[in-house]
C-alpha cells in the first residue's frame, strides 16, 4: 500500500484461497481505499467489510491485509512503532510460540522437530493435529499418540497448546481433552469442535480442565462475542491476518477483557503478520500467553524481524511494523 | 499537561465536584503520568486505574482519569499535528445532530412555565430534539403525584409536534410503574426515547421495561468502565448507551466501550452536559466510531456564557448540528487566564 507521499505499508496475506482474496483486494479494496485518508482505519474497515462480506473468510483476509498495511503506513508516517499508536506497551516482550502440524502419519518426524524447537529455545509449542476426517471421531485417532511423542521429545519444560482442528464431536473432544491435559500437561485445547458449533464448544469447555480457545480460524468482534457468550471459551484467539487485522484485534481485546477473557494473538501467516500480532500482544494488557513466531524469516526477503531470545520476542521500536520487505530479493526468492 | 518540548494538552474531568477531581489528579494520578511518554496513553490508563483500584473503580476514579486521558489525546494530536479523531481511528462523520437538554429538579428548581420557555428557546436556537430531565431519582421513586406529566405537556405544546421530544426519568420508577408511565408518555406526548426509567443499580428492571414498551430505552451515563457497560448491556439490554467522555475514563475507555457496544449492536448517544473541552472530546470520539447513535446531548449555550469564553475557537453549532473541530489534538485552544479568572470568581 502506498501513500501519496510515496511511503509504503506492508502486510502478509492470510487465508488459503488467494484467488478470492486477490479478487477482493483488486476490486473492492482498491475501490474503497484509493484516495482515502490513511488515518481512516475504522471507516475503511467498515466500508471494506460491507463490500467484501460475500467473500467470507477470504474477504476478511483481504480486509485484514489492508488494515495491517495501513497501520504499518501510519506508523511510518508518524515515526512511531505500531504499538505506540495503539496506546503503548503493556509489555516489551512475549513468549514465542512454535507451530508443528502432524496428521499421525509421521509421528517420529514431528517428535524430532519438537526436540529441535526445544533446543532452539522455544518454550511454547502449538501442536496442530490435522486429523480432521469424515466421519468425525476417526477411530484411528492419532491425537494421543502424537501428543505423547511430542511431549517426550520436547521435554517437560515445553508448554503445549493442542489445536484439534475442529475434528471432534463434543463427547469425544472432552475425552481426548481430558487425556491431553491429564497425561501430557497440555495447557490449552484449541478448536476442539467445528468453528460454528457454539453449543458443542460450550460442552467441551465445561467438560475439561485445560483452557479452551477458539477464534483463530477467523472471527470478527461479533463472532468473538458469541464464542464467549455461547461457546464459553476461556481464551479468544485472534488471527491478525484472518480476523480483520490490528483494528479488529483491538476491539476483540476490549470485548474479551470486559468478559474476563484473555486474547491470544495468532499469526501463522508470515513475518509481517507475526510482527503485527506482536505489536498487538505488546499493547493489549490481557494478551497472551504466547505469540506465533516463525522459526526463520524467509531468507533475505524480510529484514528487521525480531529474533527470539530465551524463548521470547521483543517488540520492534522501529516505525510501523518494523519489518522491511526487500523488494529486490522478493522476485528471486519466490522464483518469479 | 505539558510535554518536555513545551507542547501542551488539555483535558476535562467530570464537572460535578471540581475539588474532588483536583485531589484525585494531584494525589492519585499525577505520579503515574509525570516523566512518561504520552504515546503510552493506554498503558498509563491502566497504571492510573489499576494503581488506584481500591478507591472504587466505578466512580470518582474513572471521572478523574477521564480528564488526564483526554489531555493525553490532545497532546498526542498536537505533537503529531493531526486531529484527535485521526488517532482514534479516523472520521466517519464531521457533524452530529445535537439535542437540547435541561433539568427541572423534580419540579422544585424550574416551574412548568419556565420549562416551556426553555424548550421554546432550544427550538429558536436550532435544536431539532429536546430532552426534559425530570431528576426524580431513586430516593423519590414512583412519586405520587408525579409532576412529569404536567412538564411533558407543557414542553410538547411549547415545541410543537415536529420536534423530537424525550424524557429522562433519572432512575425515578420501579419497573412496573415505569412501564405504565412510559406507555402514557408515548401515547400522550409522542416521546421518541425514554432515559433511565429505573434504577441503574438493578439492570434486570431495565430489561423488564425494555421487554414491555415500544419506546427505545437509553441508559449508561453512570456506567463508567467497560465492565460496567458490558454488565448493563448483557443484563439490562438497553437500546442505546449514553456514556459520557468526561466521566467514563476519557477517550481511551470510551473507545473500548464503543467496541463492546458495537459487538452487541448498541449505538451510542453521548451524554454531555458542558459546552467545553468535554464536548470537543466527545465530538472527536463520535467522529471515530462506527456505532454512533442519531444524536448527542448538548445544552443551552445562553445559560453558560462564561464557560464558552474559555476555549478558542468556540465550538460550531449550526442548524441543530455540532461540528467536529478540525485542528490538531482536540482542535481548540484553552485560554488559561480566562480559566483562572473563572475559577476565582
Ligand atoms: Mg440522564
Amino acid at each position: 500500500m502506498r501513500s501519496s507521499e510515496g511511503i509504503s505499508g506492508w502486510s502478509d496475506i492470510g487465508g488459503r484461497r488467494f484467488a478470492v482474496t486477490r479478487q477482493v483486494l483488486e476490486s473492492d479494496a482498491a475501490r474503497c481505499i484509493t484516495g482515502a485518508s490513511v488515518w481512516d482505519a475504522e471507516p475503511l474497515w467498515e466500508k471494506l467489510h460491507a463490500a467484501s462480506r460475500d467473500a467470507g473468510l477470504n474477504g476478511l483476509a483481504a480486509l485484514s491485509a489492508v488494515d495491517i498495511a495501513l497501520w504499518d503506513l501510519r506508523g511510518k508516517i508518524a515515526g512511531l512503532p505500531v504499538h505506540k499508536l495503539l496506546g503503548g506497551p503493556a509489555r516489551q516482550r512475549m513468549a514465542a510460540c512454535a507451530t508443528l502440524a502432524c496428521d499421525g502419519s509421521h509421528v517420529e518426524q514431528a517428535a524430532k522437530r519438537a526436540s529441535q524447537m526445544a533446543a532452539a529455545g522455544y518454550r511454547w509449542l502449538r501442536l496442530a493435529v490435522t486429523a480432521r476426517d469424515l466421519p468425525l471421531n476417526t477411530s484411528a485417532d492419532p491425537a494421543i499418540r502424537i501428543a505423547a511423542a511430542v511431549r517426550a521429545a520436547a521435554g517437560a519444560g515445553m508448554q503445549l497448546i493442542v489445536n484439534l482442528g475442529g475434528a471432534y464431536l463434543p463427547t469425544r473432544a472432552v475425552e481426548v481433552g481430558r487425556r491431553l491435559h491429564g497425561e501430557f500437561g497440555v495447557r490449552y485445547i484449541e478448536d476442539p469442535v467445528s468453528l460454528d458449533h457454539l453449543r458443542e464448544l460450550a460442552q467441551v469447555s465445561e467438560g475439561i480442565d485445560a483452557l479452551v480457545c477458539a477464534g483463530g480460524a477467523g472471527c470478527t468482534r461479533w463472532a468473538a462475542r458469541d464464542l464467549i457468550e455461547h461457546g464459553k471459551v476461556d481464551v479468544i484467539a485472534s488471527a491478525i491476518a484472518l480476523a480483520g487485522g490490528i483494528t479488529e484485534a483491538n476491539k476483540i481485546a476490549a470485548l474479551a477483557q470486559s468478559l474476563s477473557k484473555p486474547l491470544m494473538p495468532r499469526a501463522p501467516h508470515g513475518p509481517l503478520a507475526a510482527a503485527a500480532a506482536l505489536h498487538v500482544a505488546a499493547s493489549v494488557l490481557t494478551a497472551g500467553p504466547a505469540v506465533d513466531w516463525p522459526a526463520a524469516a524467509l531468507g533475505g526477503v524480510y529484514s528487521g524481524v525480531p529474533e527470539m531470545q530465551d524463548g521470547f520476542v521483543r517488540v520492534s521500536q522501529a516505525p510501523g511494523l518494523g519489518v522491511t520487505v526487500n523488494l529486490d530479493r522478493l522476485g528471486k526468492e519466490s522464483g518469479a | 499537561m505539558t510535554a518536555s518540548n513545551g507542547v501542551t494538552g488539555w483535558g476535562e474531568c467530570d464537572a460535578d465536584n471540581p475539588p474532588l477531581m483536583a485531589a484525585f489528579v494531584e494525589h492519585s494520578l499525577k505520579k503515574h503520568i509525570l516523566g512518561e511518554d504520552p504515546w503510552d496513553s493506554a498503558r498509563l490508563w491502566d497504571a492510573m486505574f489499576f494503581g488506584n483500584h481500591d478507591h472504587g473503580p466505578g466512580g470518582a476514579l474513572a471521572n478523574s482519569i477521564a480528564g488526564v486521558d483526554i489531555a493525553l489525546w490532545d497532546l498526542k494530536g498536537k505533537l503529531l499535528g493531526v486531529p484527535a479523531f485521526q488517532l482514534l481511528g479516523g472520521r466517519f462523520r464531521d457533524r452530529i445532530r445535537a439535542y437540547g437538554s435541561f433539568g427541572v429538579g423534580f419540579g422544585k428548581k424550574v416551574t412548568v412555565e419556565q420549562a416551556a420557555e426553555q424548550a421554546r428557546r432550544f427550538v429558536r436556537q436550532g435544536f431539532t430534539a429536546v430532552k426534559l430531565r425530570m431528576q426524580i431519582r431513586e430516593n423519590r421513586q414512583n412519586p405520587d403525584p408525579d409532576p412529569t406529566f404536567a412538564y411533558a405537556a407543557a414542553v410538547r405544546s411549547a415545541i410543537g409536534p415536529k420536534i423530537d421530544f424525550f424524557i429522562d426519568a433519572n432512575n425515578g420508577y420501579s419497573a412496573g410503574r415505569g412501564i405504565e408511565v412510559v406507555r402514557r408518555l408515548k401515547e400522550e406526548f409522542d416521546i421518541v426515547l425514554i432515559e433511565e426509567p429505573v434504577s441503574d443499580q438493578t439492570h434486570q428492571e431495565t430489561a423488564e421495561v425494555i421487554r414491555a414498551v415500544d419506546t427505545p430505552v437509553i441508559a449508561g451515563e453512570k456506567e463508567y468502565t467497560r465492565w460496567q457497560q458490558r454488565e448493563l448491556i448483557t443484563l439490562g439490554n438497553p437500546d442505546y448507551l449514553n456514556p459520557d467522555t468526561i466521566k467514563a475514563g476519557g477517550l481511551t475507555e470510551m473507545k473500548r466501550i464503543a467496541a463492546i457496544a458495537d459487538a452487541f449492536g448498541k449505538p451510542i448517544i453521548c451524554h454531555n452536559t458542558r459546552p467545553t473541552l468535554g464536548t470537543a472530546a466527545a465530538l472527536h470520539f463520535i467522529a471515530s466510531i462506527p456505532n454512533c447513535g442519531p444524536m448527542m446531548e448538548y445544552i443551552d449555550l445562553e445559560n453558560f456564557p462564561e464557560l464558552r469564553r474559555l476555549m478558542k475557537p468556540p465550538l460550531r453549532f449550526e442548524g441543530g448540528f455540532l461540528c467536529v473541530p478540525e485542528g490538531p489534538g482536540l482542535g481548540v485552544e484553552v485560554d488559561e487566564d480566562a480559566i483562572r479568572k473563572a475559577a476565582k470568581a
